[in-house]
């Protein structure tokens, strides 16, 4: 409790508010405006973190965070487009809203949803982590290897198209965490006799080089870089009272469920959690408006969900040092920028550090809430901002980030090449999260692994014999063999089906003759 | 070159998962090569050593990309018409120029430093991503300059990262 109040007083500094107002704005910012992200903004932003201490850098990580992710409503209510993936459910009632004259109350509900479910989920996640993180003291490098490994699976299993695109991502992402030095021996791998190579990819490089360069040319090309015109007309008043949030409480807490639910699953962000959730509120609706022209609870569902997976993802990236998605991934390295190690160690040994990173996010969402409450009827003209000078100074950007990782040009090079790499996965439709969640686990996954068998004299018993690793490694084996099973069992239940059919309807035929 | 243009069109024409299955198929094969000489594994080790996880790629890789072949080629045989192209008519030519330009700007910047680089980097990029919106060349220019400058000051001074300063003027 001290160093949370501790953490939480360092928050509250005058220059760190400052900073988190600055940067929850640029998150806003971020969110707003389809095809930026909170993910590219703290791509673009962990250079900027080499020079400064780890305080200042996790108050600027984060709050763009926060910022971006409840920024991605307000494309999604006022042009019917979602800033990211988290805002997919908020369009299909937002939008109506607005074309009904409502967006006054549209974007006070996703204010507000945003902000209860990011401060409640947080408060959960401030409390389970350290619970969770004293028993993954008690785990060895069997248990570990197994939780990666189904972190993994899970994510390409999840992955939009089919399951060996993900694996394909996946093992492309082991691919590259294979350059450089391994983590037991330190023996050098497909360096190629380069020097920069030895300490293996950088992660910010990779981060540049597939989210921001590849996006912005791959859009341009696409002619995805075009906004349709939207309603500058100033609004008045917040736009809802309690009386709309306590009407809507059912699904609030439903959604609030299923979003921090979720978000603790590795790979199942607040892209599903919106969608989930919108799902079972439109389901369980008795309202007279219904669903997809204007209900302003599938507004509330939809946010709600998305932003309280903000808090589910913060547990297991706090406690385990797992990344949930892109965005945690992302977090986990800003922490190693710094010489931290996420997981329950890290909980321990820096409580100080691990405390202000749940404490920001904390400040950041209140600092959110009074930005977007006071700058609602300017939103509008966030979506005003031109593309291609907004893209030409993000690629500038992407440049001074890949040449500050090492002071050297040789990242910039490598930012480019992995640009074309994911150029092609795109084409491909490969999906981008296998990739970047195997390439931040390959080295705990081999470590843990080479690990283990070298505890056990060599045996990989230990892997099946220990409870909690075979259950983990159950669940990954399961992940894989699902969509394949779940398809043969549909199938099998519609050739019966027209069998009882067609037994049927020869019974009728009998009895007519 | 008749023969290259029938193979063109034969991959037009497959599935894209198929064309993916083989590419990474190709890839997979090299990084097998790879491992044999980019990696060392030390004798008399108790665990796998380091060739263990080069090996676990390429497997999932290979195994992935047979499976999204076999897929495609399935696909192609119930459907013999090529996929929706993924980029529009004269995307391939506008990807590859913008990514050309990116490489450019790389290189320029190795020899002649951030700063005389991004102002003609940033002008082209803005007319690169304009589309079909009028911008005025003035303008354009001005904002260029704005960017670069303004970025240097805001990286140099601000937050101490150093920025290239260029091999000719080293």
């Amino acid at each position: 409790m001290e160093a949370y109040l501790a953490a939480l007083l360092v928050c509250l500094k005058p220059i760190n508010l400052l900073l988190i107002f600055a940067m929850v704005s640029l998150g806003i910012v971020f969110g707003a405006i389809p095809g930026l992200s909170a993910t590219l903004g703290i791509a673009l932003l962990l250079p900027v973190t080499f020079g400064l201490s780890s305080e200042t850098s996790f108050i600027l990580l984060l709050a763009i965070w926060i910022g971006g992710v409840s920024g991605a409503f307000i494309s999604a209510v006022l042009i019917g487009i979602p800033g990211s993936s988290s805002a997919i459910a908020t369009c299909f009632d937002g939008y109506p809203m607005t074309q009904k004259g409502q967006s006054n109350k549209a974007l006070a509900i996703g204010i507000t949803a945003s902000f209860l479910a990011t401060f409640c989920s947080v408060a959960i996640a401030t409390v389970l982590s350290p619970l969770i993180a004293d028993f993954a003291l008690t785990l060895g490098p069997w248990e570990y290897f197994s939780l990666c490994f189904c972190a993994i699976t899970l994510v390409a299993s999840l992955s939009k198209g089919n399951i060996w695109k993900g694996l394909m991502a996946a093992g492309l992402g082991l691919m590259l965490g294979c350059i450089g030095m391994d983590p037991i021996n330190g023996s050098r791998r497909f360096t190629f006799g380069n020097v920069y190579l030895s300490g293996g990819i950088s992660t910010v490089a990779q981060m540049l080089g597939m989210f921001a360069m590849c996006q912005i040319i791959r859009d341009s090309a696409r002619g995805e870089a075009k906004m349709p015109d939207v309603d500058t007309k100033a609004s008045k008043g917040f736009g809802i009272t309690i009386r709309d949030y306590i009407d809507n409480i059912k699904v609030v807490l439903f959604s609030f469920g299923v979003g921090l639910w979720i978000g603790f699953l590795p790979g199942m962000g607040s892209g599903i959690s919106n969608m989930v959730a919108y799902g079972y509120a439109k389901s369980a609706s008795k309202d007279k408006t219904p669903f997809g022209e204007g209900n302003p609870s599938g507004v509330w569902a939809s946010e709600t969900a998305n932003n309280a997976s903000i808090g589910g993802a913060l547990i297991p990236m706090m406690a385990l040092g797992i990344p949930g998605d892109g965005i945690t991934a992302m977090l986990i390295s800003g922490l190693t920028i710094h010489g931290l190690q996420a997981g329950p160690l890290f909980m321990t040994e820096q409580p100080n550090l691990a405390y202000l990173i749940f404490a920001c996010v904390l400040v950041s969402a209140v600092v959110t809430f009074i930005v977007q409450s006071l700058t609602k009827r300017w939103f509008a003209y966030i979506l005003k901002i031109p593309y291609h000078y907004l893209y030409s100074v993000i690629l500038v950007i992407a440049y001074i980030g890949g040449y500050g990782i090492s002071n050297t040009m040789f990242n910039i090079y490598v930012m480019l090449a992995l640009c074309l790499l994911s150029l092609f996965m795109s084409v491909a439709g490969l999906p981008t999260s296998p990739l970047v969640l195997a390439f931040i686990l390959s080295s705990k996954l081999e470590g843990y692994f080479r690990r283990g068998i070298s505890y056990a004299h060599g045996s990989y018993a230990p892997f099946v014999t220990r409870p909690l690793s075979c259950i983990l490694l159950l669940l990954a084996v399961f992940c894989i063999i699902w969509p394949y099973l779940s398809e043969y069992l549909k199938k099998r239940r519609t050739a019966t089906a027209a069998d009882q059919a067609a037994k049927k309807a020869e019974n009728y035929k009998v009895n007519d003759d | 070159m008749g023969l290259f243009e029938k193979k063109g069109a034969f991959f037009v024409k497959m599935k894209r998962d198929a064309v993916t299955g083989i590419v990474g198929l190709t890839g997979s094969l090299i990084w097998l090569l790879l491992i044999q000489y980019q990696t060392k594994q030390p004798a008399n080790l108790l665990e796998p050593g380091p060739r263990l996880l080069p090996y676990v790629s390429f497997f999932i890789v290979a195994f992935s990309s047979l499976m999204l072949l076999i897929k495609g080629l399935r696909d192609w045989k119930k459907d013999p018409h090529p996929d929706k192209p993924y980029f529009p008519k004269g995307g391939i030519l506008k990807v590859t120029k913008s990514y050309a330009m990116l490489v450019i700007y790389g290189i320029v910047m190795t020899f002649v430093g951030f700063l005389i680089s991004t102002p003609f980097a940033c002008f082209a990029f803005i007319y690169d991503l304009k589309g079909e919106t009028n911008v005025k060349p003035l303008t354009v220019a001005l904002i260029s300059l704005a960017v670069t400058f303004g970025l240097y000051a805001m990286f140099v001074f601000g937050f101490q990262v150093n920025l290239p300063t260029g091999i000719l003027f080293e």
